[in-house]
């Protein structure tokens, strides 16, 4: 089952990356753990080589943050240096190895958790295929990496989020997401306009958003062209995984003259 | 009577057979899930600048060099004859992959003068590169357009930047500081420059968002 599935990840890879073709690739992107205080997890990670030669490839860990404007863009930092950086709780092996010509390897990791957890632990490992230095000349050297990310988060975790500072201006409806809890927060925000009749007049969603706790992302929703005055509800749904979600309904009218104004905003 | 009980015995006997084939009618809820595999292909074409006309480098070909650059002695500035077109492919499955480009200084002649190197004197232009009918189109990545290498501090192309084609970085070595589109303090190669070797490292790096 598992050799299907990496076949038809392989496959649908070839499709998507279109000319070009993954040198190397791992079958993870993400590994997601919910651990509580003292708790240890072994697991593998698999890598792929798809060119005719082989391929020379160190691992190393580094701490990564995600940063404004919270659209994925991340920071990464040396190991050990973020708060509450997880580097010091992994082990893997081996941290340099050679992938044959299409060939694959495995990299065993373990997760050892201290007795107590809080929140959540953030951290990437990184496969890195060195680049040859310029020899004599004045020119750059490439370098290509491709990271695994790493969410250790406690099963306790607190997962509070906010959709505030609505408001309605020149046909967009905008505000904040607040990440109120401890944990990384990605959540997938839906809407949907109904006009007093009940009906759905326009449905959509906001770009995916990436908040470290305390965090606080903008996001906008242009309203759709040709909305005929009237009373309007639109229901916002923040989906935050796992269950949890935070809901908004915002009341509007758009009058005779085109001007929108908000009315009540209620969870 | 006999009838009687055979009827009943072939209903309930139906009963059953009905029974047995309803519960022989099951569902069965099929899933399967595609990993998040993370992946990335760097490949790397000379280009001339007088004719725009590529040559793909091998595929194991990982240093770039300018050499050998001339001096435009009308405006005064070295410089090679072309420019390097690097082509980022990256996969992720439903492309959520985002790439992010760093550029480390190495050797600066002119470091020992309080000069600078390579950093401000190349530089980086975004791409982004779709094919269609077999023609290569390109469009200015706004968001990034063109950047010195010293400010390439964890430049992120996110997969809505990309998205439908693929990402291609321009380097190449400064001529005009003064150009439309040129970043703040671009710097030319010049005879101020002390001579030798300039050089630095391109990190691409390709994670799931």
């Amino acid at each position: 089952m598992i050799k299907r599935i990496t076949l038809l990840t392989i496959g649908l890879l070839c499709v998507f990356v279109g000319t070009a073709k993954a040198q190397f690739f791992i079958e993870e992107g993400k590994v997601v753990l919910a651990v509580s205080g003292g708790e240890r997890v072994s697991k593998t990670l698999t890598i792929h080589n798809t060119t005719t030669e082989s391929l020379d490839l160190k691992a190393y860990w580094e701490d990564f943050q995600y940063q404004a404007p919270y659209d994925g863009a991340k920071l990464f930092l040396a190991a050990g240096t973020a708060t509450g950086s997880a580097s010091q709780w992994i082990s893997y092996a081996p941290q340099e190895f050679t992938i044959p010509a299409f060939g694959q390897k495995k990299l065993e990791y373990m997760v050892t958790v201290p007795p107590k957890i809080e929140g959540g632990h953030y951290g990437v490992l990184f496969f890195e295929k060195a680049g040859d230095p310029v020899r004599d000349a004045t020119g750059v050297k490439i370098v290509s990496r491709v990271g695994c990310l790493f969410f250790i988060e406690a099963k306790d975790k607190k997962k509070i989020a906010s959709l505030q500072d609505i408001k309605i201006s020149s046909s967009i409806v905008s505000g904040t997401f607040e990440n109120k809890g401890n944990v990384v927060s990605i959540p997938q925000i839906t809407y949907y306009i109904m006009d007093d009749q009940g009906v759905a007049v326009d449905r959509g969603e906001i770009k995916k958003l990436y908040l470290p706790p305390e965090a606080i992302a903008p996001w906008e929703i242009p309203l759709i062209s040709g909305l005929t005055a009237g009373h309007y509800t639109m229901v916002i749904n923040a989906d935050l995984e796992d269950g949890d979600v935070v809901v908004k309904e915002v009341d509007f009218v758009k009058d005779a003259k085109g001007t929108l104004t908000i009315g009540n905003v209620r969870d | 009577m006999k009838k009687a009980v055979g009827l009943m015995i072939a209903v309930v006997f139906m009963f059953m057979q009905a029974g047995t084939l309803s519960a022989a009618t099951r569902s069965f809820t099929v899933t399967a899930s595609v990993p998040s595999a993370t992946g990335v292909a760097i490949s790397a074409s000379s280009v001339l600048v007088s004719t725009n006309a590529f040559t793909p480098l091998a595929s194991n070909v990982t240093s770039l060099s300018f050499d050998t650059m001339t001096f435009n002695t009308t405006y005064g500035f070295w410089a090679p004859d072309h420019v390097f077109a690097i082509d980022v492919g990256t996969v992720g499955g439903a492309g959520n992959v985002t790439t992010v480009v760093t550029y480390t200084e190495g050797t600066n002649q002119n470091s020992s003068v309080g000069g600078h190197g390579l950093g401000y004197k190349g530089l980086a232009t975004f791409q982004k590169a779709t094919v269609s009918g077999g023609v290569t189109t390109e469009a200015t990545i706004a968001a990034h357009g063109k950047k010195k290498l010293i400010d390439l501090t964890g430049t992120t192309v996110t997969p809505a930047q990309v998205a439908g084609g693929w990402l291609r970085v321009y380097l190449g070595i400064t001529t005009d500081p003064t150009a439309v589109g040129m970043p703040a303090n671009a710097e030319i190669f010049s005879n101020a420059d002390r001579s030798g070797i300039y050089d630095g490292t391109i990190t691409f790096t390709a994670t799931v968002a």
